[in-house]
Protein backbone atom coordinates (compact mmCIF):
# COMPACT_ATOMS: atom_id res chain seq x y z
CA UNK A 1 0.00 0.00 0.00
CA UNK A 2 1.55 3.65 -0.83
CA UNK A 3 1.93 5.99 1.57
CA UNK A 4 1.43 9.67 1.59
CA UNK A 5 4.69 10.32 1.36
CA UNK A 6 5.73 7.70 -1.41
CA UNK A 7 2.86 9.33 -3.16
CA UNK A 8 4.16 12.61 -2.85
CA UNK A 9 8.07 11.61 -4.25
CA UNK A 10 6.01 9.60 -7.37
CA UNK A 11 3.90 12.75 -7.60
CA UNK A 12 6.69 15.08 -7.83
CA UNK A 13 8.21 13.00 -9.93
CA UNK A 14 5.30 13.01 -12.62
CA UNK A 15 5.44 16.86 -12.36
CA UNK A 16 9.66 17.13 -13.13
CA UNK A 17 8.58 15.46 -16.40
CA UNK A 18 6.35 18.56 -17.20
CA UNK A 19 3.40 16.29 -16.98
CA UNK A 20 0.22 18.99 -17.08
CA UNK A 21 -1.80 16.67 -15.22
CA UNK A 22 0.81 16.27 -11.98
CA UNK A 23 0.77 19.66 -11.88
CA UNK A 24 -3.03 20.34 -11.48
CA UNK A 25 -3.12 17.43 -9.26
CA UNK A 26 -0.06 18.72 -7.00
CA UNK A 27 -2.18 22.43 -6.90
CA UNK A 28 -5.70 20.77 -6.35
CA UNK A 29 -3.87 18.82 -3.32
CA UNK A 30 -2.21 22.23 -1.67
CA UNK A 31 -4.39 24.99 -2.41
CA UNK A 32 -6.63 24.81 -0.04
CA UNK A 33 -4.49 24.66 2.73
CA UNK A 34 -1.62 27.04 1.22
CA UNK A 35 -4.68 29.54 0.46
CA UNK A 36 -6.04 29.18 4.08
CA UNK A 37 -2.64 30.09 5.47
CA UNK A 38 -2.17 33.14 3.43
CA UNK A 39 -5.44 34.41 4.35
CA UNK A 40 -4.71 34.41 7.84
CA UNK A 41 -1.30 36.10 7.44
CA UNK A 42 -2.43 38.44 5.34
CA UNK A 43 -6.47 39.17 6.61
CA UNK A 44 -7.97 39.28 3.22
CA UNK A 45 -7.85 38.00 -0.07
CA UNK A 46 -6.92 41.18 -1.64
CA UNK A 47 -4.15 40.45 -4.21
CA UNK A 48 -4.67 36.38 -3.32
CA UNK A 49 -4.83 35.69 -7.14
CA UNK A 50 -1.48 36.61 -7.63
CA UNK A 51 0.35 35.49 -4.50
CA UNK A 52 -1.32 31.70 -4.97
CA UNK A 53 0.03 32.02 -8.39
CA UNK A 54 3.73 33.12 -7.31
CA UNK A 55 3.54 30.68 -4.40
CA UNK A 56 3.01 27.92 -6.46
CA UNK A 57 4.60 28.82 -9.55
CA UNK A 58 8.08 29.23 -7.12
CA UNK A 59 7.49 25.46 -5.36
CA UNK A 60 7.44 24.31 -9.48
CA UNK A 61 10.21 26.34 -10.15
CA UNK A 62 12.34 25.29 -6.95
CA UNK A 63 11.12 21.44 -7.11
CA UNK A 64 14.10 19.97 -8.50
CA UNK A 65 15.53 21.24 -4.55
CA UNK A 66 12.60 18.90 -2.92
CA UNK A 67 15.21 16.61 -0.92
CA UNK A 68 11.89 14.50 0.34
CA UNK A 69 13.19 15.15 3.78
CA UNK A 70 10.50 17.56 4.96
CA UNK A 71 6.71 16.23 4.03
CA UNK A 72 6.14 17.84 0.43
CA UNK A 73 3.23 20.00 2.75
CA UNK A 74 5.58 21.65 4.84
CA UNK A 75 7.84 23.02 2.18
CA UNK A 76 4.83 24.08 -0.17
CA UNK A 77 3.99 25.56 3.28
CA UNK A 78 7.47 27.52 4.06
CA UNK A 79 7.39 28.47 0.25
CA UNK A 80 4.09 29.82 0.65
CA UNK A 81 5.34 32.05 3.74
CA UNK A 82 8.10 33.55 2.26
CA UNK A 83 6.19 34.40 -0.57
CA UNK A 84 3.89 36.36 2.00
CA UNK A 85 7.14 38.29 3.61
CA UNK A 86 8.17 39.55 0.20
CA UNK A 87 4.80 40.19 -0.07
CA UNK A 88 4.38 42.35 2.94
CA UNK A 89 7.73 43.89 3.16
CA UNK A 90 7.66 45.18 -0.65
CA UNK A 91 4.21 46.74 0.23
CA UNK A 92 5.29 48.18 3.36
CA UNK A 93 4.04 47.79 6.96
CA UNK A 94 1.05 49.06 5.55
CA UNK A 95 -1.02 46.13 4.34
CA UNK A 96 -4.24 47.40 3.33
CA UNK A 97 -7.02 44.88 4.99
CA UNK A 98 -9.57 43.04 2.76
CA UNK A 99 -12.94 44.71 4.59
CA UNK A 100 -14.97 41.30 5.00
CA UNK A 101 -17.84 41.79 2.99
CA UNK A 102 -19.78 38.20 3.93
CA UNK A 103 -21.43 38.65 7.50
CA UNK A 104 -21.59 35.28 7.56
CA UNK A 105 -18.48 34.76 7.11
CA UNK A 106 -17.87 35.80 10.69
CA UNK A 107 -17.24 33.55 13.53
CA UNK A 108 -20.13 34.47 16.30
CA UNK A 109 -22.46 35.68 13.09
CA UNK A 110 -25.09 32.85 14.68
CA UNK A 111 -25.67 36.06 16.89
CA UNK A 112 -27.52 39.25 17.01
CA UNK A 113 -26.63 41.70 14.47
CA UNK A 114 -24.69 43.71 17.16
CA UNK A 115 -22.36 40.81 17.37
CA UNK A 116 -21.55 40.81 13.59
CA UNK A 117 -20.99 43.91 13.46
CA UNK A 118 -18.29 43.46 16.84
CA UNK A 119 -16.60 40.63 14.95
CA UNK A 120 -16.32 42.24 11.90
CA UNK A 121 -14.86 45.27 13.06
CA UNK A 122 -12.63 43.67 15.68
CA UNK A 123 -11.16 41.94 12.92
CA UNK A 124 -10.71 44.58 9.88
CA UNK A 125 -8.93 46.65 13.67
CA UNK A 126 -6.79 43.20 14.60
CA UNK A 127 -5.40 43.60 11.08
CA UNK A 128 -4.63 47.01 11.18
CA UNK A 129 -3.27 46.48 14.26
CA UNK A 130 -1.04 43.70 12.88
CA UNK A 131 -0.12 46.05 9.67
CA UNK A 132 1.99 48.35 12.21
CA UNK A 133 4.48 44.98 12.95
CA UNK A 134 7.42 44.16 10.95
CA UNK A 135 6.53 41.33 8.16
CA UNK A 136 8.61 38.85 10.77
CA UNK A 137 6.52 39.30 13.38
CA UNK A 138 3.12 39.81 11.58
CA UNK A 139 3.95 36.37 10.43
CA UNK A 140 5.21 34.48 13.38
CA UNK A 141 2.16 36.39 15.27
CA UNK A 142 -0.19 35.35 12.67
CA UNK A 143 0.91 31.69 11.77
CA UNK A 144 0.98 30.52 15.95
CA UNK A 145 -2.30 32.30 17.08
CA UNK A 146 -4.21 33.15 14.36
CA UNK A 147 -3.28 29.61 12.01
CA UNK A 148 -2.92 27.69 15.23
CA UNK A 149 0.82 26.47 14.58
CA UNK A 150 3.01 25.17 17.21
CA UNK A 151 6.32 27.80 18.19
CA UNK A 152 8.95 25.06 16.30
CA UNK A 153 6.57 24.57 13.50
CA UNK A 154 6.20 28.71 12.64
CA UNK A 155 10.16 28.44 13.64
CA UNK A 156 10.70 25.79 10.62
CA UNK A 157 8.35 27.47 8.20
CA UNK A 158 9.80 31.45 8.91
CA UNK A 159 13.73 29.98 8.84
CA UNK A 160 13.88 31.14 12.17
CA UNK A 161 14.68 30.10 15.68
CA UNK A 162 12.11 29.08 18.10
CA UNK A 163 13.53 31.14 20.77
CA UNK A 164 13.57 34.10 18.34
CA UNK A 165 10.05 33.49 17.04
CA UNK A 166 8.73 33.04 20.56
CA UNK A 167 9.72 36.31 21.01
CA UNK A 168 8.88 37.90 17.80
CA UNK A 169 4.97 36.33 18.94
CA UNK A 170 5.32 37.90 22.54
CA UNK A 171 5.87 41.04 20.99
CA UNK A 172 3.64 41.24 18.62
CA UNK A 173 0.78 40.29 21.13
CA UNK A 174 1.94 43.15 23.37
CA UNK A 175 1.57 45.55 20.74
CA UNK A 176 -1.38 44.13 20.02
CA UNK A 177 -2.53 44.51 23.72
CA UNK A 178 -1.47 48.39 23.96
CA UNK A 179 -3.15 48.89 20.63
CA UNK A 180 -6.58 46.96 22.32
CA UNK A 181 -5.93 49.40 25.37
CA UNK A 182 -6.74 52.07 23.34
CA UNK A 183 -9.59 50.71 21.38
CA UNK A 184 -12.67 49.65 23.45
CA UNK A 185 -13.46 47.56 19.99
CA UNK A 186 -10.76 45.71 19.69
CA UNK A 187 -10.58 45.29 22.86
CA UNK A 188 -13.99 44.04 23.45
CA UNK A 189 -13.42 41.34 20.53
CA UNK A 190 -10.02 40.46 22.16
CA UNK A 191 -11.90 39.94 25.58
CA UNK A 192 -14.78 38.17 23.49
CA UNK A 193 -11.97 35.63 22.59
CA UNK A 194 -10.58 35.09 25.40
CA UNK A 195 -14.01 34.51 27.05
CA UNK B 1 -5.17 35.66 23.60
CA UNK B 2 -6.68 33.07 21.47
CA UNK B 3 -7.83 33.53 17.82
CA UNK B 4 -7.33 30.36 16.51
CA UNK B 5 -10.17 28.86 14.68
CA UNK B 6 -11.85 33.00 15.13
CA UNK B 7 -11.23 34.08 11.71
CA UNK B 8 -12.64 32.41 9.13
CA UNK B 9 -11.20 31.69 5.39
CA UNK B 10 -12.91 33.13 3.11
CA UNK B 11 -13.04 30.94 -0.14
CA UNK B 12 -11.97 31.92 -3.36
CA UNK B 13 -15.57 31.37 -5.69
CA UNK B 14 -14.67 28.63 -8.33
CA UNK B 15 -13.95 31.17 -11.78
CA UNK B 16 -11.01 32.66 -9.30
CA UNK B 17 -9.47 29.30 -8.77
CA UNK B 18 -9.74 28.27 -12.35
CA UNK B 19 -8.10 30.94 -13.75
CA UNK B 20 -5.41 30.55 -11.07
CA UNK B 21 -5.20 27.13 -11.68
CA UNK B 22 -4.80 27.68 -15.46
CA UNK B 23 -2.20 30.08 -15.00
CA UNK B 24 -0.18 27.66 -12.89
CA UNK B 25 -0.40 24.59 -15.00
CA UNK B 26 0.35 26.47 -17.95
CA UNK B 27 3.79 28.73 -15.87
CA UNK B 28 4.79 25.33 -14.49
CA UNK B 29 6.13 23.64 -17.21
CA UNK B 30 8.32 26.65 -18.10
CA UNK B 31 9.07 27.00 -14.39
CA UNK B 32 9.99 23.62 -13.92
CA UNK B 33 12.37 23.50 -17.36
CA UNK B 34 14.40 26.63 -16.15
CA UNK B 35 16.62 26.40 -13.22
CA UNK B 36 15.52 29.01 -10.55
CA UNK B 37 16.49 32.20 -10.37
CA UNK B 38 19.61 33.98 -8.26
CA UNK B 39 18.26 37.08 -6.99
CA UNK B 40 20.15 40.38 -8.50
CA UNK B 41 21.76 41.74 -5.67
CA UNK B 42 23.84 38.80 -5.00
CA UNK B 43 25.40 39.29 -7.89
CA UNK B 44 26.33 42.46 -6.52
CA UNK B 45 27.65 41.28 -3.41
CA UNK B 46 29.67 38.73 -4.94
CA UNK B 47 31.32 41.66 -7.24
CA UNK B 48 31.51 43.88 -4.01
CA UNK B 49 33.21 41.16 -1.33
CA UNK B 50 36.23 39.44 -1.12
CA UNK B 51 36.82 36.39 -3.38
CA UNK B 52 35.88 34.22 0.08
CA UNK B 53 33.31 36.37 1.09
CA UNK B 54 31.87 35.69 -2.33
CA UNK B 55 32.85 32.19 -2.64
CA UNK B 56 30.57 31.68 0.95
CA UNK B 57 28.16 33.82 -0.42
CA UNK B 58 27.94 31.88 -3.64
CA UNK B 59 28.03 28.87 -1.45
CA UNK B 60 25.55 29.37 0.53
CA UNK B 61 22.79 30.30 -2.10
CA UNK B 62 23.85 26.98 -4.32
CA UNK B 63 23.04 24.88 -0.79
CA UNK B 64 19.59 23.42 -0.26
CA UNK B 65 17.22 24.56 -2.84
CA UNK B 66 19.46 24.85 -5.67
CA UNK B 67 18.39 23.56 -8.83
CA UNK B 68 20.60 20.97 -11.11
CA UNK B 69 20.89 21.92 -14.52
CA UNK B 70 19.29 18.67 -16.35
CA UNK B 71 16.03 20.42 -17.26
CA UNK B 72 13.37 18.77 -18.83
CA UNK B 73 11.96 19.96 -21.94
CA UNK B 74 7.91 20.52 -21.64
CA UNK B 75 6.05 17.88 -23.13
CA UNK B 76 3.09 18.08 -25.20
CA UNK B 77 -0.59 17.33 -24.76
CA UNK B 78 -0.48 14.03 -26.52
CA UNK B 79 2.37 12.08 -26.81
CA UNK B 80 3.09 8.97 -28.36
CA UNK B 81 6.46 6.61 -28.15
CA UNK B 82 7.39 3.24 -28.18
CA UNK B 83 8.84 0.09 -26.14
CA UNK B 84 10.82 -2.42 -27.75
CA UNK B 85 12.23 -4.43 -24.81
CA UNK B 86 14.60 -7.83 -25.82
CA UNK B 87 15.82 -8.91 -22.69
CA UNK B 88 15.36 -5.88 -20.43
CA UNK B 89 12.27 -5.19 -18.34
CA UNK B 90 10.70 -2.06 -18.19
CA UNK B 91 8.35 0.24 -16.49
CA UNK B 92 7.02 3.34 -17.63
CA UNK B 93 4.81 5.66 -15.43
CA UNK B 94 2.41 8.03 -16.90
CA UNK B 95 -0.68 9.53 -15.45
CA UNK B 96 -0.49 7.34 -12.46
CA UNK B 97 -0.71 4.34 -14.76
CA UNK B 98 2.46 2.20 -14.15
CA UNK B 99 2.93 0.19 -17.01
CA UNK B 100 5.18 -2.89 -16.08
CA UNK B 101 6.57 -5.03 -19.62
CA UNK B 102 8.47 -8.44 -19.73
CA UNK B 103 11.25 -8.93 -21.62
CA UNK B 104 10.17 -9.97 -25.30
CA UNK B 105 7.45 -7.00 -25.63
CA UNK B 106 6.64 -4.43 -27.86
CA UNK B 107 4.10 -1.90 -27.56
CA UNK B 108 3.03 1.55 -28.51
CA UNK B 109 1.47 4.23 -25.89
CA UNK B 110 -0.21 6.84 -26.61
CA UNK B 111 -1.66 9.59 -24.24
CA UNK B 112 -4.01 12.49 -24.75
CA UNK B 113 -7.33 13.86 -24.01
CA UNK B 114 -7.80 12.16 -21.03
CA UNK B 115 -6.86 8.99 -22.22
CA UNK B 116 -3.71 6.49 -21.95
CA UNK B 117 -3.73 4.34 -25.01
CA UNK B 118 -1.36 1.04 -25.12
CA UNK B 119 -1.01 -0.75 -28.22
CA UNK B 120 0.26 -4.15 -27.94
CA UNK B 121 2.41 -5.85 -30.82
CA UNK B 122 3.41 -8.76 -28.74
CA UNK B 123 4.44 -9.73 -25.09
CA UNK B 124 2.87 -9.42 -21.72
CA UNK B 125 2.63 -5.97 -19.58
CA UNK B 126 1.60 -5.48 -15.86
CA UNK B 127 -0.60 -2.57 -14.94
CA UNK B 128 -0.91 -0.81 -11.85
CA UNK B 129 -3.72 1.90 -12.52
CA UNK B 130 -4.81 4.57 -10.00
CA UNK B 131 -8.31 5.77 -10.54
CA UNK B 132 -8.72 9.69 -11.53
CA UNK B 133 -11.84 10.49 -12.68
CA UNK B 134 -12.00 11.56 -16.14
CA UNK B 135 -9.10 9.47 -17.11
CA UNK B 136 -9.12 6.19 -19.08
CA UNK B 137 -6.65 3.48 -19.38
CA UNK B 138 -7.31 0.67 -22.58
CA UNK B 139 -5.30 -2.07 -23.67
CA UNK B 140 -5.57 -3.18 -27.27
CA UNK B 141 -4.05 -6.30 -28.10
CA UNK B 142 -4.63 -7.53 -31.69
CA UNK B 143 -8.82 -7.44 -31.86
CA UNK B 144 -8.82 -7.56 -28.35
CA UNK B 145 -9.66 -4.02 -25.97
CA UNK B 146 -9.21 -3.99 -22.04
CA UNK B 147 -10.74 -0.45 -20.82
CA UNK B 148 -9.44 -0.10 -17.02
CA UNK B 149 -10.73 2.44 -14.48
CA UNK B 150 -8.33 1.76 -11.70
CA UNK B 151 -7.10 -1.55 -11.09
CA UNK B 152 -3.93 -3.83 -11.49
CA UNK B 153 -3.99 -6.62 -14.01
CA UNK B 154 -1.79 -7.82 -16.65
CA UNK B 155 -2.35 -8.56 -20.15
CA UNK B 156 -0.36 -11.27 -22.40
CA UNK B 157 -0.46 -11.47 -26.11
CA UNK B 158 1.27 -13.59 -28.25
CA UNK B 159 1.19 -11.17 -31.31
CA UNK B 160 -1.33 -13.36 -33.19
CA UNK B 161 -4.77 -14.36 -31.71
CA UNK B 162 -4.18 -15.12 -28.22
CA UNK B 163 -4.86 -12.56 -25.28
CA UNK B 164 -4.47 -13.43 -21.74
CA UNK B 165 -5.56 -10.91 -19.07
CA UNK B 166 -5.90 -11.33 -15.25
CA UNK B 167 -7.04 -9.14 -12.65
CA UNK B 168 -5.50 -8.74 -9.01
CA UNK B 169 -7.26 -5.68 -7.79
CA UNK B 170 -10.41 -4.01 -9.03
CA UNK B 171 -12.28 -4.41 -12.54
CA UNK B 172 -11.54 -4.34 -16.03
CA UNK B 173 -13.67 -4.67 -18.90
CA UNK B 174 -12.70 -6.84 -22.13
CA UNK B 175 -14.41 -6.38 -25.78
CA UNK B 176 -13.86 -8.46 -28.58
CA UNK B 177 -15.34 -8.52 -31.56
CA UNK B 178 -18.64 -6.55 -30.25
CA UNK B 179 -18.66 -8.60 -27.01
CA UNK B 180 -17.66 -7.45 -23.41
CA UNK B 181 -16.96 -8.99 -20.54
CA UNK B 182 -15.93 -7.75 -16.71
CA UNK B 183 -13.73 -9.16 -15.12
CA UNK B 184 -13.47 -9.09 -11.52
CA UNK B 185 -10.28 -9.36 -9.06
CA UNK B 186 -9.42 -13.02 -8.80
CA UNK B 187 -10.46 -13.74 -12.61
CA UNK B 188 -8.79 -14.01 -15.49
CA UNK B 189 -10.20 -13.75 -19.17
CA UNK B 190 -8.30 -15.38 -22.42
CA UNK B 191 -9.32 -15.63 -26.13
CA UNK B 192 -9.57 -19.68 -25.46
CA UNK B 193 -11.37 -20.21 -22.13
CA UNK B 194 -13.32 -16.73 -21.92
CA UNK B 195 -13.74 -15.73 -18.05
CA UNK B 196 -12.34 -17.85 -15.42
CA UNK B 197 -11.18 -17.55 -12.23
CA UNK B 198 -7.28 -17.56 -11.25
CA UNK B 199 -8.02 -20.34 -9.10
CA UNK B 200 -9.37 -22.74 -11.63
CA UNK B 201 -6.19 -22.00 -13.69
CA UNK B 202 -3.61 -21.50 -11.72
CA UNK B 203 -4.18 -23.18 -8.49
CA UNK B 204 -0.25 -23.48 -7.66
CA UNK B 205 1.99 -22.04 -9.96
CA UNK B 206 5.46 -24.14 -9.71
CA UNK B 207 8.74 -21.97 -8.49
CA UNK B 208 10.53 -22.47 -11.70
CA UNK B 209 7.95 -22.29 -14.41
CA UNK B 210 8.69 -19.61 -17.29
CA UNK B 211 6.23 -17.64 -18.17
CA UNK B 212 3.88 -18.63 -21.34
CA UNK B 213 0.92 -17.25 -23.43
CA UNK B 214 -1.28 -19.31 -21.00
CA UNK B 215 -3.45 -18.31 -18.10
CA UNK B 216 -1.70 -20.28 -16.14
CA UNK B 217 1.34 -18.30 -16.79
CA UNK B 218 0.16 -14.84 -14.62
CA UNK B 219 3.28 -14.28 -13.19
CA UNK B 220 4.20 -11.59 -11.05
CA UNK B 221 6.34 -8.23 -11.71
CA UNK B 222 10.02 -8.80 -11.02
CA UNK B 223 9.29 -6.61 -7.22
CA UNK B 224 6.86 -4.19 -8.04
CA UNK B 225 3.62 -5.92 -7.10
CA UNK B 226 3.10 -9.10 -5.29
CA UNK B 227 0.47 -11.12 -7.07
CA UNK B 228 -1.44 -11.70 -4.28
CA UNK B 229 -4.23 -13.90 -6.11
CA UNK B 230 -1.76 -16.43 -7.12
CA UNK B 231 -0.12 -16.77 -3.75
CA UNK B 232 -1.19 -20.30 -2.39
CA UNK B 233 -3.30 -19.31 0.72
CA UNK B 234 -1.74 -19.64 4.43
CA UNK B 235 -1.99 -22.85 5.94
CA UNK B 236 -4.29 -23.21 9.11
CA UNK B 237 -1.62 -22.81 12.16
CA UNK B 238 -3.80 -25.93 14.20
CA UNK B 239 -2.54 -27.95 11.12
CA UNK B 240 0.88 -27.03 10.92
CA UNK B 241 3.06 -29.03 13.31
CA UNK B 242 6.12 -29.98 11.61
CA UNK B 243 5.77 -28.72 7.96
CA UNK B 244 8.88 -29.72 6.30
CA UNK B 245 8.38 -33.73 7.69
CA UNK B 246 4.75 -33.32 6.51
CA UNK B 247 6.17 -33.22 3.04
CA UNK B 248 8.97 -35.76 3.35
CA UNK B 249 11.50 -33.96 1.82
CA UNK B 250 14.29 -31.97 3.27
CA UNK B 251 14.67 -28.39 1.60
CA UNK B 252 17.09 -28.74 -1.12
CA UNK B 253 19.98 -26.23 -1.12
CA UNK B 254 18.59 -24.45 1.74
CA UNK B 255 21.14 -22.76 4.55
CA UNK B 256 20.39 -24.60 7.52
CA UNK B 257 19.25 -28.27 6.63
CA UNK B 258 16.43 -29.55 9.07
CA UNK B 259 18.44 -30.99 11.93
CA UNK B 260 15.34 -31.10 14.11
CA UNK B 261 11.96 -30.84 14.12
CA UNK B 262 10.25 -27.24 14.85
CA UNK B 263 8.97 -27.26 18.16
CA UNK B 264 5.23 -26.91 18.55
CA UNK B 265 5.16 -23.61 19.99
CA UNK B 266 6.83 -22.02 16.79
CA UNK B 267 6.60 -23.95 13.73
CA UNK B 268 8.22 -21.67 11.92
CA UNK B 269 11.30 -21.45 14.01
CA UNK B 270 13.67 -23.54 11.78
CA UNK B 271 12.47 -21.41 8.95
CA UNK B 272 12.56 -18.02 10.51
CA UNK B 273 16.41 -19.35 11.30
CA UNK B 274 17.10 -20.15 7.56
CA UNK B 275 15.92 -16.90 6.75
CA UNK B 276 18.11 -14.84 9.43
CA UNK B 277 20.78 -17.26 8.22
CA UNK B 278 21.43 -15.67 4.63
CA UNK B 279 23.38 -12.90 4.46
CA UNK B 280 21.77 -9.56 3.69
CA UNK B 281 24.02 -8.37 0.13
CA UNK B 282 25.38 -5.14 0.14
CA UNK B 283 24.97 -4.22 3.38
CA UNK B 284 26.79 -0.94 4.61
CA UNK B 285 28.84 -2.84 7.37
CA UNK B 286 27.69 -0.48 9.94
CA UNK B 287 27.29 -1.29 13.60
CA UNK B 288 26.24 1.70 16.05
CA UNK B 289 22.96 3.10 15.93
CA UNK B 290 24.75 6.69 15.99
CA UNK B 291 26.97 6.25 12.74
CA UNK B 292 24.23 4.21 10.99
CA UNK B 293 21.76 7.35 11.91
CA UNK B 294 24.57 10.02 10.41
CA UNK B 295 24.95 7.46 6.78
CA UNK B 296 21.11 7.52 6.63
CA UNK B 297 21.80 11.12 6.86
CA UNK B 298 23.97 11.07 4.30
CA UNK B 299 22.83 9.16 1.95
CA UNK B 300 19.10 10.70 2.11
CA UNK B 301 20.00 13.44 -0.15
CA UNK B 302 21.24 11.32 -2.99
CA UNK B 303 18.44 8.74 -2.63
CA UNK B 304 15.70 11.25 -2.54
CA UNK B 305 16.35 13.55 -4.95
CA UNK B 306 13.16 13.96 -7.36
CA UNK B 307 14.24 12.50 -10.84
CA UNK B 308 17.70 10.77 -9.86
CA UNK B 309 17.09 7.27 -11.15
CA UNK B 310 20.82 6.69 -11.43
CA UNK B 311 22.24 3.63 -9.89
CA UNK B 312 23.90 6.05 -7.12
CA UNK B 313 20.74 6.80 -6.09
CA UNK B 314 19.10 3.64 -6.10
CA UNK B 315 22.09 1.77 -4.00
CA UNK B 316 21.30 5.15 -1.45
CA UNK B 317 18.03 3.95 -1.36
CA UNK B 318 18.56 0.29 -0.67
CA UNK B 319 21.32 0.90 1.92
CA UNK B 320 18.89 3.35 4.22
CA UNK B 321 16.49 0.43 3.73
CA UNK B 322 19.23 -2.18 5.00
CA UNK B 323 20.33 0.50 7.81
CA UNK B 324 16.76 0.89 9.25
CA UNK B 325 16.51 -2.72 9.61
CA UNK B 326 19.68 -3.63 11.29
CA UNK B 327 21.29 -1.11 13.37
CA UNK B 328 18.16 1.02 13.69
CA UNK B 329 15.29 -1.03 14.01
CA UNK B 330 13.31 0.81 12.68
CA UNK B 331 11.51 -2.06 10.27
CA UNK B 332 8.49 -0.15 9.56
CA UNK B 333 10.36 2.58 7.76
CA UNK B 334 12.74 0.16 6.42
CA UNK B 335 9.76 -1.59 4.38
CA UNK B 336 8.37 1.73 3.44
CA UNK B 337 11.58 2.65 1.85
CA UNK B 338 11.96 -0.64 0.02
CA UNK B 339 8.01 0.42 -1.31
CA UNK B 340 9.73 3.25 -2.33
CA UNK B 341 12.91 2.03 -4.36
CA UNK B 342 10.42 -0.83 -6.05
CA UNK B 343 8.19 2.18 -6.85
CA UNK B 344 10.56 3.98 -8.33
CA UNK B 345 13.52 2.22 -9.78
CA UNK B 346 11.36 -1.29 -10.44
CA UNK B 347 13.36 -3.86 -12.58
CA UNK B 348 16.19 -0.84 -13.40
CA UNK B 349 16.86 -1.25 -10.04
CA UNK B 350 20.42 -2.92 -9.41
CA UNK B 351 19.55 -3.90 -5.88
CA UNK B 352 16.23 -5.15 -6.57
CA UNK B 353 17.26 -8.97 -5.86
CA UNK B 354 18.94 -7.67 -2.56
CA UNK B 355 15.80 -5.36 -2.09
CA UNK B 356 13.72 -8.24 -2.47
CA UNK B 357 15.30 -10.24 -0.25
CA UNK B 358 15.53 -8.03 2.47
CA UNK B 359 12.00 -7.45 2.32
CA UNK B 360 11.66 -10.97 3.21
CA UNK B 361 14.28 -11.05 5.98
CA UNK B 362 12.53 -8.32 7.67
CA UNK B 363 8.55 -9.33 6.97
CA UNK B 364 9.56 -13.06 7.53
CA UNK B 365 11.64 -12.02 10.75
CA UNK B 366 8.35 -11.43 12.59
CA UNK B 367 6.25 -13.97 11.40
CA UNK B 368 5.69 -16.49 8.85
CA UNK B 369 2.50 -15.14 7.50
CA UNK B 370 0.85 -13.48 4.71
CA UNK B 371 2.96 -10.65 3.56
CA UNK B 372 6.15 -13.43 5.02
CA UNK B 373 4.66 -15.04 1.93
CA UNK B 374 3.89 -12.35 -0.66
CA UNK B 375 7.62 -11.45 -0.23
CA UNK B 376 8.89 -14.63 -0.67
CA UNK B 377 6.96 -15.39 -3.69
CA UNK B 378 7.93 -12.01 -5.31
CA UNK B 379 11.76 -13.32 -4.43
CA UNK B 380 11.29 -16.25 -5.41
CA UNK B 381 10.17 -15.26 -9.13
CA UNK B 382 12.78 -12.56 -9.40
CA UNK B 383 15.36 -14.87 -8.55
CA UNK B 384 14.49 -18.68 -9.13
CA UNK B 385 17.87 -20.13 -8.05
CA UNK B 386 20.08 -20.02 -5.41
CA UNK B 387 20.23 -20.60 -1.41
CA UNK B 388 17.86 -17.17 -0.77
CA UNK B 389 15.28 -18.17 -3.41
CA UNK B 390 15.35 -22.03 -2.07
CA UNK B 391 14.25 -20.54 1.70
CA UNK B 392 11.44 -18.46 -0.20
CA UNK B 393 9.72 -21.25 -1.97
CA UNK B 394 10.50 -23.58 1.43
CA UNK B 395 8.31 -20.38 3.12
CA UNK B 396 5.49 -20.36 0.27
CA UNK B 397 5.48 -24.04 0.17
CA UNK B 398 5.34 -24.42 4.26
CA UNK B 399 2.08 -26.06 5.04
Amino acid sequence: MATAYVEDVLLVDRCLTGEPAASRELFRKHRARVHACLFRVLGGNRDMDDLLQEAFLQVFQSLRGWRAEASLATWIDRVAVRVAYRYLTQRGRRIQTDPMTDEEAIAGGEGGGAHRQLARDGVKRLYAALDELSAAARLAFTLHEIDGRSLSEVAELVGSSVTATKLRVWRARKRIEQVAAEDPVLSQFLAKEAA
Amino acid sequence: MKLVGRIPVEPLDEERLANIERRIVAGAAERLASPERVPRRMFGFAAAAFAIAAAMLVGWQLRGDAPRRDAVPAIEAEQTFAIDTTVERSTVVLDGATIATDPASALEVTRGGGEVVVHMTRGRIELAVVHREGRLVIVRAGDTEIEDVGTKFSVAYDGADAVDVGVTEGRVKVTRHGKSDLVAAGFAWSTAAGLVAIAEVAPTVPASAQPTATIAAIEPTRGLHDRHAAVPPAPAVAAVIAPHAAHGEAPAGSARPHERAPVQSDPYLELKQAVRGQPVELDPRIDGPGDAAAEVTKLKPIAYAPQNYGGEASRALYEIAVLLHKPLHQDAEALRTLELYQARFGSRGKELAAALWLRVRITCGHAIDDDCRKAAYSYEHAVPTGPAADVAIRITNAQ
